[in-house]
């Protein structure tokens, strides 16, 4: 019999998500993997699993898990509160879950993405060489309520995994500066835009795992360009001067300017903002 | 052509071209070029990403430059030596929409001897895949001659069911799942480009040949309970 906790409660937006696809781009389809990488590796870090071992991505507000057999989690990246049996616990440390025990997250706080880790990685399904859910590539885009999530078996006995100390996540800094380098489209973006992008101050618009819109204000321009090539971190200018950041689950094209690309640290950060932050842009060092 | 490399970091290294591309024989000479370029990296490489202007190379290891230009010049040079392209040939099922609150009939007002013209020349041009991208499946197929093309809707359709076939300006796509699009919807296809149950789950490569066929509603529906429905193919070759 395999291992699992079962769903009691899936939380607002809770899916699971391991290193990503690599490898079938060509064919259309995203990386998908951890929206904040750096939280991620921390919660698979304090239980020494495999820096890419699937974990629990939670958006804002996280699941209830019923464990129907023993394992360790640990929890990292926004902070947010966690009840075992409605017990108080800690983050960023080991977690024993018995059989029968109810862990329940709630809410997040300074942050909107913490990532719940179990011991050796989940041993969900595997779409596409990756355990990572993307609609359509898996069933399902996010946990189903009732839906059974197996792990490797542990008993009480195993040692308790040793605790990782690493300094504070940088992706949760509350600075409001977004670290970005030139895109492929930079030498295609008119002037009046080049000379407004960094002494503008942006408010961050709707997001999801796809992307996140950035409502810019910037001149209007006409560029419609031939689709092309968009990765995680990509910034494309949409004709109405706004901006639009491709993340983990974004397309693998588009058709607007690309002409920025965040800094890898700042697509972390950027995964822990929610709308309506305030945001100014500056070139990375 | 002439290629030039943009660094995206350390491990994306963009090859741009000096000019789109623009026929099936340019994209079956770049697949060529992927397969060598693969074999030339093998680990090292994780994936390349194709599109008009250029290609995308994700290495797992940080790449000196030099050597990267260097690797790329001398498979070129041996691409563009072949004698042969090698490709499959489809014939993809269309179910036209004949309806008069259909794309096709609006973007024609109604008049019956240009849609009729305009489906007895779909049927009779030869596209071919041109590259992936915006989801997992949808094909960019180019192909199209500039009098068959059509704009997109000024307003996207909110959902486009599944299976439509639509022109958008050079571009020919089939909707491999439900979602928001604005092209011209000119009718059905019972193939799925992307089938997470069927192996193989994407079987069309860039630089295939692609050839529409008119089919009925009872054909249509033959198709769709076919195991597997893959389309009928045969190889085929440009040869030099």
């Amino acid at each position: 019999m395999r291992s699992f906790c079962k769903v009691i409660e899936t939380g607002m937006y809770t899916s699971v998500q391991d290193g990503g696809r690599i490898g079938w781009r060509h064919r259309g389809v995203p990386v998908s993997g951890p929206m904040d990488r750096e939280s991620f590796t921390q919660a698979n870090a304090v239980l020494g699993n495999p820096e890419d071992a699937a974990c629990l991505e939670i958006t804002q507000m996280g699941p209830t898990l019923l464990f129907n057999d023993p394992t360790w989690v640990s929890v990292s990246g926004a902070q947010i509160s966690i009840e075992k049996n409605k017990v108080k616990q800690q983050m960023d440390s080991g977690l024993f879950c018995d059989v029968g025990d109810v862990l329940s997250l709630g809410q997040t706080e300074k942050g909107v993405r913490s990532y719940l880790a179990f011991q050796g990685g989940l041993q969900t399904e595997i779409y596409l060489g990756s355990r990572a859910q993307f609609y359509p590539i898996s069933p399902s885009a996010t946990l189903e309520k009732g839906e059974k999530l197996y792990f490797h078996p542990t008993s009480a006995t195993t040692v308790p995994p040793s605790k990782v100390s690493k300094g504070p996540i940088a992706s949760l800094h509350q600075e409001d500066k977004l670290l970005v380098h030139k895109g492929l489209d930079w030498d295609a973006c008119p002037a009046a835009i080049r000379e407004a992008l960094f002494s503008t101050t942006m408010l961050l618009g709707s997001n999801n795992r796809m992307g996140y819109r950035i409502e810019a204000a910037l001149p209007k321009s006409d560029n419609q360009p031939l689709s092309g090539i968009v990765v995680p971190g990509t910034v494309q200018l949409t004709p109405g001067g706004n901006l639009l950041v491709a993340m983990q689950d974004g397309q693998v094209t588009g058709g607007y300017l690309r002409i920025l690309q965040l800094d890898p640290a700042a697509i972390n950060f950027l995964a822990q903002q929610a709308s309506g932050k305030k945001l100014q842009l500056q070139w990375a060092g | 052509m002439n290629f030039q490399l943009q660094w995206l970091s350390p491990v994306q290294c963009f090859v741009v071209f000096d000019l789109p591309l623009a026929t099936q024989y340019e994209v079956l000479l770049l697949r060529y070029w992927i397969g060598l370029l693969q074999n030339e990296w093998k680990d090292q490489l994780l994936e390349i990403q194709s599109e008009p202007r250029g290609i995308l190379l994700f290495f797992s290891v940080k790449m000196a430059k030099k050597t990267t230009e260097k690797r790329l010049e001398k498979t070129w040079q041996k691409t563009i030596g072949q004698k042969e392209m090698r490709f499959q040939s489809w014939v993809f099922p269309l179910l036209w929409d004949h309806s008069d609150r259909g794309d096709l009939f609006q973007y024609f007002k109604g008049d019956p001897s240009q849609l009729q013209a305009y489906q007895e020349q779909f049927v009779a041009q030869p596209l071919y895949a041109a590259f992936y991208g915006f989801m997992p499946g949808f094909v960019y197929m180019g192909g199209l001659p500039p009098a068959m093309r059509l704009a997109r809707k000024d307003e996207p359709r909110l959902q486009v069911p599944a299976g439509s076939v639509a022109v958008g300006e050079r571009y020919v796509g089939i909707y491999p799942q439900v979602s928001p699009g604005g092209w011209q919807l000119i009718g059905q296809t019972p193939i799925a480009l992307f089938d997470r149950n069927r192996s193989p789950a994407f079987f069309l490569a860039p630089g295939d040949r692609i050839l529409w066929k008119s089919v009925s509603a009872s054909e249509m529906k033959y198709w769709q309970q076919q195991y597997n429905n893959l389309p009928q193919s045969s190889d085929d070759a440009i040869l030099l």
